[in-house]
């Protein structure tokens, strides 16, 4: 038997017994470690129950700015409620903080099969930078449609520093006991980087916001159609036109009056607006822009998150457009 | 894809098993089917550069056809000229284009204060294209100089071109080093694929395990150098000359590995560059493929040492200035190539008519370390983000600041680590050693290293030679 033969043998076993005696000592562990992480992926694949099978279904692909973990009572379920009366549907919102155009495009097919009739995405003029953690894609690459590959092999996906051929292998390795491998993996990888890194402040200090210079900067990013973001976002409204739902982005509300007063805030933001709108349009879907809609006592933080009366402004006008499109939809 | 990824070793793997089921005689299907894996693998970043990348190809595959065609040194000269016009040109429009556009409207604000600056260029820079521009034009310089034969083969240049092991980050291969070896058949001896096997598991271990984890702690105190004391800071900037060399070096015994898995070698790109004595000797170790090419196209075209002292240290300067920008476009870049300029020249000048005598063993090591500091400094600038950051860095180090960050234990531990793996290998490579070894051993390393790869893996650490 040659030596490389004999090496690669000698590598497999020993790679073997450090498999087994870590799913001995730090499986279960692992296992749930990995499985809190994959959470938006278990929730994906749930049999979802909604509340109101037989209405009209909306649904809402957002980020913190509008989902229900970061905000008390967020404008979609106002507008269920207002619509109650006269109108009902069952306002689906699926919102996850972080969450970017990347992220709704390989969401859409799950909220697809949910026949929805009408899909709402918010915009956030804050996150339209390429994202350079590419963790995170791997969790929901495999809920991108098969027949939606041709077409996703040509997307930008260094945008969140990821490729297509890693997008590719997720999708190949969603059968459940290889996930649940995957699963635990990771999961022990994350006890040893806990570990390794003990001292949690060096790595918080990256993610601090310093000072009020950097938090408005994220607003100030240049695009244009062929930024990895709007490109993201297109096709996403592409595929959900493509099987004939209505799609329509809401560019976010941002604090305008506080960028203006920092200096942030100028003629480049509607220009912006337009760049996303003859996108959206280009890809068959409306947009309807907001982004200086509320005033500066409407915010809770620079974040761009909104409080309770905010939510209550947007959510008045938002109302008839929703009923406008899901009539449409029907 | 990236070298330590899952996706690239599932696709190295299919790749192996393909190329290898081709039976031997069929050299051309293999070509064939490398240079179908090239592409695939360049498009995986981004499908549309890879037109660039055919572009450059077209260009300097016609240029070197037109060039051994020609009978005048005139029309072989306009050749060249469109060589280098096309591969500058691109690599100018992608890489520096932005930054030129920034520095004229700059230069008009001053004179004229009205005048505002044009937006962003938001110009997404291909992966690579410093390497494979100056890959193709080092294959049309030598034939216009007559030391490269053309190639009269579209294949073979073209795999030259985009070979995927050293496509994206080097060694840049010259074109008489690697086309003689697509005329003849390669064989793959099972020596040099346990050779190529310890390559490759060395240069993971370097970029995932040492580079990757030291890479954690420096960015941190790059970015926020306020935060941190004196002995955080010595321990980041020495830290980032480490995190710079097995990120990058890491990278090429990766590269060097995978082209002998398939029989073909590429030549080194370090040699141990923190044990050089002075800086002539650091860029004869370090960055080998760049620094030669630097000599061989710029330096000696200026003119080289055959023009007097003034015109030398000209000439010096030049290189090193423009071999800085070359990394990017950025003012730091430029005063990091201007530092090593400066320091050549110096040497240059002090050395200058001493008859070479060998350095006693302390001598040696006190210009070693002298050396290394240096080298250190020079690192500051580029690797901070912008000038105001490198003037903290240095400011905390030279005025004692007490802030010991207790995350510092990891990057110190990693630090010490990374000087004892640079010092084993002197004076026989690391690989030569643990290619000797009984195949148990080899084994149990192997398996080491692919565990200690999967758990200090963060997923989204890029190398950092990509971004050049």
């Amino acid at each position: 038997m040659s030596r490389v033969v004999r090496i690669v043998l000698w590598t497999g076993f020993v790679l073997a017994l450090i498999l087994v005696a870590l799913v001995l000592t730090i499986g279960p562990a692992a296992l749930e470690r990995g499985t809190k992480a994959y959470a938006d992926r278990e929730l994906e694949k749930r049999d979802v129950l909604f509340q109101f099978p037989n209405r009209p279904r909306v649904y809402w692909m957002g980020d913190s700015t509008i989902a229900k973990m970061s905000n008390p009572n967020p404008y979609p379920h106002l507008i269920e409620a207002a619509l109650e009366s006269e109108f009902p549907i069952e306002s689906v919102n699926r919102s996850r903080p972080g969450a970017d155009p990347y992220v709704h495009y390989m969401r859409m097919g799950q909220v697809l099969k949910a026949d929805p009739v009408a899909i709402f995405i918010v915009a956030n003029l804050r996150i339209m930078r390429p994202i350079t953690m590419g963790r995170g894609i791997l969790q929901l690459a495999s809920f991108v449609p098969r027949s939606e590959l041709p077409a996703a092999s040509l997307l930008p996906w260094y945008g969140r520093s990821t490729t297509f051929p890693r997008v590719l292998l997720a999708r190949t390795m969603s059968w459940s006991p290889i996930e649940k491998g995957v699963y635990t993996l990771d999961g022990a990888r994350e006890m040893f980087h806990d570990a390794l890194w003990t001292s949690k402040p060096a790595r918080r200090a990256g993610w601090r916001i310093r000072n009020l210079y950097q938090a408005f900067r994220r607003y100030d990013t240049p695009i244009t159609r062929f930024s990895p973001m709007v490109r993201m976002l297109a096709a996403s409204v592409r595929m959900a036109v493509r099987h004939g739902v209505s799609a329509t982005v809401i560019v976010a509300p941002v604090p305008v009056a506080r960028l203006a007063k920092a200096g942030f805030y100028g003629p480049q933001f509607g220009e912006r607006v337009e760049v996303l709108r003859s996108v959206v349009e280009g890809a068959g879907g409306h947009l309807i822009d907001l982004h200086a809609e509320l005033v500066k006592s409407e915010f809770r933080d620079l974040s761009g998150h909104y409080n309770a009366q905010g939510a209550a402004h947007l959510a008045d006008l938002l109302a008839p457009i929703v009923r406008e499109r899901v009539e449409s939809g029907m | 894809m990236l070298f330590n990824s899952l996706e690239f070793a599932v696709f190295i793997v299919l790749l192996l098993g393909l190329y290898f089921s081709i039976p031997a005689p069929y050299d051309r299907v293999r070509k064939l089917l490398l240079l179908f894996a090239s592409y695939l693998f360049y498009g995986s970043w981004n499908p549309y550069f890879t037109l660039l990348l055919l572009g450059s190809t077209l260009l300097d595959f016609n240029v070197g056809l037109r060039m051994a065609a020609a009978r005048s040194l005139s029309r072989r000269r306009a050749l060249l000229l469109i060589s280098l016009a096309g591969n500058l040109g691109v690599l100018g429009f992608f890489k520096y284009g932005g930054f030129f556009a920034d520095q004229a409207y700059a230069i008009a604000g001053f004179f004229s204060p009205g005048v505002s600056a044009p937006p962003s260029w938001d110009i997404l820079l291909p992966v690579g294209i410093s390497f494979y521009t100056f890959q193709t034009l080092s294959y049309s310089i030598d034939v216009y100089r007559g030391e490269q034969k053309v190639c009269p083969s579209f294949l073979d240049f073209a795999l030259f071109v985009s070979f995927f092991p050293q496509l994206v980050a080097g060694p840049i291969v010259r074109s008489r080093e690697f086309l003689p070896q697509l005329e003849e058949r390669r064989v793959v001896l099972p020596n040099a694929v346990e050779l190529a096997l310890v390559r490759i598991a060395i240069g993971l271990f370097k970029k995932v395990v040492l580079a990757d984890t030291l890479g954690a702690y420096v960015d941190v105190v790059f970015d926020y150098p306020k935060s941190f004391g004196t002995l955080n800071i010595l321990l980041a900037v020495y830290g980032y000359a480490y995190q710079i060399y097995f990120d990058f070096s890491g990278y090429s015994d990766i590269a060097i590995g995978l082209a002998a898995l398939f029989g073909f070698h590429i030549p080194e790109n370090f040699d141990r560059p923190y044990l050089s004595a002075n800086p002539r000797e650091f860029w004869q170790r370090w960055h080998i493929s760049l620094s030669s090419w630097l000599r061989d196209y710029l330096y000696i075209s200026l003119g080289g040492n055959r023009l007097g002292g003034v015109r030398t240290y000209f000439n010096l300067a030049v290189t090193m200035l423009l071999g800085g920008l070359w990394h990017g476009a950025s003012w730091n870049f430029v005063v990091w190539g201007a530092i090593h300029g400066l320091w050549l020249a110096l040497h240059r000048l002090l050395t200058r008519g001493r008859a070479v005598s060998e350095d006693s063993r302390a001598r040696r090591i006190v210009k070693q370390f002298l050396t290394f500091q240096m080298v250190c400094f020079a690192w500051v600038f580029f690797r901070a983000p912008d000038f105001g950051t490198a003037a903290e860095i240095f400011r905390r180090l030279f005025v004692w600041q007490i802030n010991i960050h207790s995350s510092a234990e990891i990057a110190l531990v990693c630090l010490l680590a990374s000087v004892a793996f640079h010092l084993a290998e002197a004076p026989l490579p690391l690989r030569e050693r643990v290619g000797r070894l009984p195949p148990v051993v080899q084994g149990v390393g192997y398996a080491a290293v692919v565990v200690l790869v999967f758990l200090f893996s963060s997923g989204s650490a890029r190398f950092i030679y990509f971004q050049f």
